[in-house]
């Protein structure tokens, strides 16, 4: 069996002397679609970002195919593989589409070369052809040369996932990918993602839409006050008294 | 051409030189109160290396340019571990100390000021300013200029997708070092001669204020400020003093109604600049 995409060892991290996330583990097997959920503050974006290296793990390791990766800078971190959206939109609002999407491939660009090529003159060739035949596959394409910061809230968070696609990701984390969005548009999101996944993608999802989590998610991990309390699937999940006591029960009963 | 008016281009030139010089720390949001340090370290190299070592004009820019790099590569670790208007301030200082040591060499003449031999017409800064602006306007359609925008918006986000911040930064600061030594070196010979006073951080200001107007989101940001920096002042000189106050008057009504600049997408509709002004809580 190969190494998992992911994996969490006691990870712990506190803010002065609030424990934020403590002693959390978990595995993301290659290409599973898990998802982590939990009430409000209970550390599930500071997980991202302990694993994305936007700050460093107090405790703990976290490896990425085998790869120890949280000694490794957080700029680096996307060259083992892992990419991510943000719950806040984190775009360049002022720069078109298609070069929001070109950023994603940064950690690809070795050497001076691939400054060198005046990507916007050359139309359809090289970096620019790849961000369109992203944003294609989440059929986005159209939006490509409107400035990013103009275009609709749901728009935007699939733009954040073209933009992550671009770095060529083992696994992709999502922060709430379906906050914001219809049902209808939630629905076509999860059919792309089940499509990316289908390819091999691995992806670890926080969301709050437990319809969303029930058609993608094959594995559940639930966080409460920093600390993992349950995981398994969705509908063990629900059967879990912690689970309920903590977060789907008072939604559900 | 009458002497006035090639006066005027030639400036331009040297203004739009300057200005790109200020534009690239602006575009990943820095604020650079050194760029008259630097152009008085491009004009005395070239003056001094013109004057006392016979290098022709090209060879004194070239110069001008090399020991302003590397001047700035080796004081950007301390100056830029600093960020925001501490960088504005350490750049100010910066500015003041350069300026301090060539008032008191006395190589290149103290506070008299310092002759330079070597005169270079119009054709020379006019080439020098069309490739700079060639080549910014070629920079701007690559990869650089998405990766210095990002970095202005969002550095944590850039760091993640593998932007190298640190490195964005010194090669900013360096390249910008460079140009402002370049105008420096164009002044130097323009003008034939050179003195400390002129290189004062009011200059700097100056210069980023044009730019701003310009518009700091485009390449073609700095061209039009120093077009509109150059010509208005002398469209305005019936008015006499009066011609500072409206100019500076147009400077805020910049900073206030519009402070992306001329070169950037304008809204649609009357009154909508107002509008965005009135409602500029967000």
């Amino acid at each position: 069996m190969s190494a998992p995409a992911l994996e969490l060892a006691g990870v712990c991290k506190s803010f002065g002397g609030l424990s934020v996330v403590h002693d959390v583990s978990f595995s993301v097997a290659q290409g599973e679609r898990v998802a982590l959920i939990g009430p409000n503050g209970a550390g599930k974006t500071t997980v991202f970002n302990l694993i994305t290296g936007v700050y460093p793990v107090d405790a703990g390791r976290v490896t990425a195919s085998d790869r120890r990766i949280d000694e490794l800078p957080s700029r680096k971190r996307i060259e083992a593989g892992i990419a991510r959206t943000f719950q806040n939109i984190r775009l360049v609002p002022e720069l078109d589409v298609i070069d929001n999407v070109i950023l994603g491939e940064q950690s690809l660009c070795k050497g001076i070369r691939p400054y060198l090529a005046p990507i916007r003159w050359l139309g359809d060739s090289g970096a620019r052809a790849q961000a369109r035949s992203v944003l294609a596959e989440i059929d986005l394409q159209r939006f490509d040369r409107q400035k990013a910061g103009g275009l609709p809230y749901g728009i935007r968070k699939q733009i954040e996932i073209a933009r992550a696609l671009m770095a060529g990701p083992s696994i992709l984390l999502l922060d709430e990918p379906a906050a914001g969005l219809n049902a209808e548009e939630a629905a076509e999101l999860s059919r792309v993602l089940l499509k990316l996944s289908d390819a091999g993608l691995t992806l670890l999802i926080i969301e709050h839409d437990m319809h969303f989590v029930d058609q993608l998610c094959d594995h559940t991990i639930v966080l409460n006050f920093g600390r993992k309390i349950a995981e398994g699937t969705l509908a063990e999940i629900r059967r879990d008294p912690l689970v309920r006591e903590a977060y789907i029960g008072r939604s559900e009963h | 051409m009458t002497g006035y008016l090639e006066g005027i281009l030639v400036v331009l030139c040297i203004n739009a030189v300057l200005g790109y010089a200020a534009y690239l720390p602006l575009s990943i949001g820095q604020i650079n109160l050194g760029i008259a340090g630097f152009m008085a370290i491009g004009a005395y190299t070239s003056a001094i290396v013109t004057n006392e070592l016979g290098f022709p004009l090209i060879l004194g820019l070239f110069s001008a340019i090399a020991v302003a790099a590397v001047a700035a590569a080796l004081i950007a670790y301390p100056v830029l571990r600093t960020t925001g208007i501490y960088l504005a301030f350490a750049t100010f200082a910066l500015n003041e100390i350069v300026r301090s040591l060539f008032l008191n060499i006395e190589l290149v003449g103290g506070a008299a000021g310092y002759p330079v031999a070597v005169y270079s017409g119009i054709l020379f800064p006019a080439l020098v300013a069309a490739v700079v602006t060639l080549l910014m306007v070629y920079s701007g359609a690559t990869r650089a200029h998405i990766v210095l925008a990002s970095v202005r918006r969002d550095e944590a986000v850039s760091d993640l997708f593998g932007v190298n911040i640190r490195l964005v930064q010194l090669i900013v600061f360096v390249v910008s070092a460079g140009l402002a030594a370049a105008g420096g070196s164009l002044y130097a010979h323009y003008f034939s001669f050179i003195e400390a006073q002129h290189f004062t951080v009011f200059l700097s200001i100056t210069t980023i204020l044009y730019v701003v107007v310009g518009g700091t989101r485009s390449v073609w940001g700095p061209i039009v400020g120093a077009l509109i920096y150059t010509f208005l002042p002398e469209l305005l000189r019936d008015s006499g003093e009066w011609r500072f106050v409206i100019f500076s008057a147009l400077i805020i009504a910049f900073i206030a109604f519009r402070p992306e600049g001329i070169v950037a997408p304008w809204p649609s509709g009357p009154g909508s600049l107002v509008a965005r002004w009135v409602g500029r809580s967000r």
